[in-house]
């Protein structure tokens, strides 16, 4: 082989390989940025989390539809089929973990190009409100540009994507029912998707041993305005335009059934008079346009002062997903300029009235002393310093072992009623 | 613009190349080297159209003096003045880009003032094109370089696979081959080669430096939380990682440049074979080696005055190589240990000599790591911070995150070959060794680049085709060059 033959090799070679992958992504088309899935190899796309930035705008470009809904994993039990058989639109949703108004605007911008919208479902989450979403985005699958597509169709993932469709298709082509473990996972909504990828326990127990620590300090102002402008100033870039621009079409906001520990926080740092002014005062500000909605789901009684029904402080069970279709087409949670006052006073006297059933590392407050002191009148080793640190944990397993309850660490409403139980007991023998 | 982009290598790299050649097939010689210029630019601008004007003013400013500096019938005193002015205005420029904000931080520091920051746009690789352009106004000094026309100064100047880090060119190396006739239209030979260093090069930058730039942004990202092992893994693969990204331009540049008939100078020599420190700054960054000997340290007396004449221009000479990569105090605290390094192993030759030769790869290579450290930590303190929890020793335990970080899909379909996928923490361990282990054999054992003698066969052109088209593939997230910076 001389030099010029193996330059014309190499450079051949590689031009023909990435021409032919190039190719093969444009036909299968794993995350659907020019087609939707062929319909032979339809059962072999897999909408993961882990590329959903990539087949959710593929999804909003190829997927014909009247409605559709934007929000975050909270949107993940608003079933888009209920709600597409309630309104009788065709509804898809386009729901993202962690999503966050800045990229509801890409998707939004997309499908309104693309599809005569009568109605955008928008989740309208309010601890959420002021951030950024924090992801990955392939910004060239966001813009107009076409050489941008460039990294789309010779984009690894993509590749690999586009082999296991095929391998899969072809597999079953010559061995047709070999994999069997396909069936197990159709290819349906992110709904489905996300319900299975999610821990499926929902109880006090799992919001205990979630991340959420309430803290008894009371907070500074400077997070209050922190939160107030960055909020107003996502409201105004990636709301108001759409309402503006579009009054031909229905704008739902839904504030999803977080859980009352949401509020609860706020009453124990002694900041919820100023988040429900904010919150009064962005509600009002979308009310202002004549094709907006506002369906709030804040203080759902019997659901979202329950803990039972969420995972963590905001995640809740699908049994409120349901809540929501239904809420939304009876219209009772609607928020009017004349209920807000009175919706808000409801809420913030339900966490008020609000008493957490668990205690856990990292709480601090008056109902932790109390059960130090429970504990140290047991004869426990334990300090009584309204701070539930790591020895208060070491002492309550301790307890938990003692009497045969499960040892987490953490005071579970059983174990605060024993050691309520067992103190009282206690202090009456001395007596 | 990137090497590793889709823009460069799809569009930029094959037009230029064939427009070059093809002009000069058709006569236009100096209209190909104009191209030469003009893509320089777009490549320089692509990233900054700001760029352009700094780059344009500082080529017009080095050339008019050096004009002036080769012109006859001037006297020694003038010349010395000229010169005088030009190095001074170029450090200008620079200091005004560079270390602007770095001077007023520290001037607010000391005197309790608060002048305002600026908000000042580093122009990549303008410590490079100062460097280069003093080279050669000093060589103009001189009166060794030629009556070189404009085209041809710019051109030396802008060119473009080594416009923005490295390795520094001096002009004897450069105008000869650019205007050399049988340079004009393709040669194979250097083409091929070209190709081949192109092809190695971006897939170690995008294979191993970009695996090892996960676990040290992380590393460097969370250093309160770092094990002892965990600041162990990272520290080597900050080293691991500045070699890889660093030789890796550098032989992309060289490829390119290879395609052009332009042979670039060498700038790596397996620096981390090196059996002393003097050793590892013949092996690392040669070029600028070359320019601080040549431009600083000779100058300045090098050893002709004296062992301590001798070390004090050493320390000067590193203590400038520190501050011209950066301006933090950590820059200058990295230059002071290789400058007090060289010292001492200047003073102790003999002793130093007499030790067993793999004691002396890894007390180098340990003194190396540890220098890195602060090269890399935002400051003196959080270098302090990892050197520290390194030494505390503790239990061995590695925190999930790094593991996680060299998962490649290779090693970990071997893994599931080898049926051990059940205990996945312990896959996440042979991921990491094995890297490792890949690392250190490339490292220690391969031989360099420019020492393989090439030959055209099929083995070799397969399996550049396979380098290519992974690395292509892989290249939807695009990653910056570290020296780019400097």
């Amino acid at each position: 082989m001389n030099n010029k033959k193996w330059v014309a090799f190499v450079l051949g070679a590689t031009l023909v390989c990435l021409l032919v992958l190039m190719i093969i992504n444009i036909i299968v088309d794993p995350f659907m940025q020019y087609h939707s899935p062929l319909s032979k190899m339809k059962p072999y796309y897999k909408y993961t989390q882990e590329y959903a930035m990539y087949w959710l705008i593929g999804r909003v470009k190829n997927t014909p539809t009247e409605a559709v809904i934007v929000g975050s994993s909270l949107s993940n039990f608003i079933s888009s089929d209920k709600l597409g058989a309630q309104s009788g639109l065709k509804v898809v949703s386009l729901s993202k973990s962690a999503g966050r108004p800045d990229i509801y605007t890409l998707f939004l911008r997309e499908s309104l190009k693309r599809n005569q919208l009568q109605t955008i479902y928008y989740e309208l989450n309010f601890p959420h409100l002021h951030m950024e979403y924090e992801g990955d985005i392939p910004l060239y699958l966001y813009n107009s540009n076409p050489i941008d597509d460039v990294k789309y169709v010779l984009n690894k993932n993509v590749s690999k994507r586009s082999a296991y469709i095929l391998i899969s298709w072809l597999g079953d082509q010559f061995q047709p029912g070999n994999d069997t473990k396909r069936d197990k996972i159709p290819a349906k909504t992110v709904f489905e998707v996300d319900r299975s990828q999610s821990t499926s326990i929902y109880s006090t127990l799992a919001v205990a041993r979630s991340l959420y620590v309430r803290h008894g300090k009371v907070a500074d102002k400077s997070s209050v305005i922190d939160y107030r402008t960055k909020a107003k100033n996502n409201i105004e870039q990636n709301i108001i335009p759409f309402l503006k621009e579009n009054p031909e079409i229905k704008f739902v906001f839904i504030v999803p059934c977080i859980s009352i520990l949401n509020t609860y926080d706020l009453v124990c740092e002694g900041t919820v008079d100023d988040y429900l002014a904010i919150h009064k005062d962005i509600m009002l500000s979308i009310l202002k346009y004549d094709n907006a909605e506002i369906h709030m789901f804040t203080d759902l009684e019997g659901f979202v002062d329950n803990l039972d029904n969420y995972k963590d402080r905001v995640h809740y069970a699908p049994a409120g997903g349901d809540l929501i279709c239904n809420g939304l087409e009876a219209g009772a949670y609607k928020v009017t300029p004349e209920n807000i006052d009175e919706r808000l006073r409801h809420l913030k006297s339900m966490a008020e009235s609000f008493e957490i059933p668990f205690l856990k590392e990292g709480f601090t407050g008056d109902d932790v002393l109390e059960m130090q002191q429970h504990l140290i009148a047991l004869g426990y080793n334990c300090r009584a310093n309204k701070v539930y640190d790591e020895q208060t944990r070491d002492v309550v397993a301790e307890f938990q072992a003692d009497h045969r309850l499960e040892v987490t660490g953490i005071a579970t409403a059983e174990t605060r009623a024993l050691l309520q139980e067992l103190s009282e007991d206690c202090a009456g023998t001395f007596l | 613009m990137q090497f590793n982009s889709y823009i460069f290598m799809l569009a930029f790299l094959p037009f230029t190349l064939i427009a070059y050649y093809q002009l000069h097939k058709l006569g236009w010689n100096l209209l190909a080297k104009a191209l030469l210029l003009v893509m320089s630019l777009v490549f320089y601008s692509y990233f900054n159209f700001r760029y352009l004007y700094i780059i344009c003013a500082s080529i017009l400013l080095n050339y008019f003096f050096s004009k002036l500096l080769l012109a006859s019938g001037r006297t020694a005193t003038q010349k010395k003045w000229l010169l005088f002015i030009v190095i001074s205005l170029n450090l200008l420029i620079l200091f005004y880009f560079k270390y602007f904000n770095f001077f007023i931080e520290n001037m607010n520091l000391a005197f309790q003032a608060s002048f305002e920051l600026k908000n000042i746009i580093l122009p990549l690789g303008i410590s490079f094109l100062t460097f280069q352009q003093i080279a050669y106004v000093v060589d103009s000094y001189r009166g060794e370089t030629t009556d070189y026309n404009f085209l041809d100064y710019a051109v030396f100047v802008a060119f473009f696979p080594r416009l923005i880090a490295g390795p520094i060119v001096l002009h004897n190396e450069f105008m000869p081959q650019l205007n050399e006739k049988k340079n004009h239209s393709i040669n194979y030979e250097n083409f091929s080669y070209g190709i081949l260093m192109f092809a190695i090069g971006l897939a170690k930058k995008i294979f191993i430096a970009d695996v090892f730039a996960k676990a040290v942004t992380w590393g460097y990202g969370s250093v309160g939380s770092l094990t002892s092992l965990d600041a162990f893994i990272v520290m080597l693969s900050y080293t691991f990682q500045i070699y890889f990204d660093f030789s890796s331009y550098t032989d992309m540049a060289i490829g390119i440049g290879l395609m052009f008939n332009i042979k670039l100078p060498i700038n790596f020599n397996s620096p981390y074979k090196a059996l002393s420190i003097q050793d590892f700054w013949k092996r690392w960054h040669i070029t600028l080696t070359r320019f601080l000997t040549k431009y600083i340290y000779i100058p300045l007396g090098g050893n002709r005055k004296g062992s301590i004449r001798t070390y004090v221009n050493i320390m000067i000479v590193f203590l400038i190589s520190g501050f011209w990569h950066g301006a933090n105090w950590t820059f200058v605290l990295w230059g002071f240990l290789h400058g007090l390094a060289s010292v001492l192993t200047n003073r102790f030759t003999i002793q130093w000599n007499e030790m067993h030769k793999a004691l002396q790869w890894f007390v180098t290579f340990l003194f190396v790591n540890i220098a890195w450290v602060f090269f890399r930590a935002d400051s003196i303190i959080q270098g302090f911070t990892i050197i520290k929890r390194i030494a505390e020793f503790q239990t061995p335990a590695i925190t999930q995150t790094l593991l996680e970080c060299f998962e490649v899909p290779v090693i970990t379909g071997l893994g599931s070959l080898l049926h051990v996928v059940n205990s996945s923490a312990w896959v996440n361990g042979l991921d990491l060794m094995l890297f490792l282990a890949f690392t250190f054999v490339i490292i220690l054992l391969f031989k360099n680049l420019h020492e393989i003698e090439f030959k055209p066969t099929v083995v070799n052109a397969v399996f550049t085709v396979i380098l290519l088209v992974c690395s292509i593939l892989s290249m939807s997230s695009i990653s910056a060059f570290i020296y780019q910076a400097f």
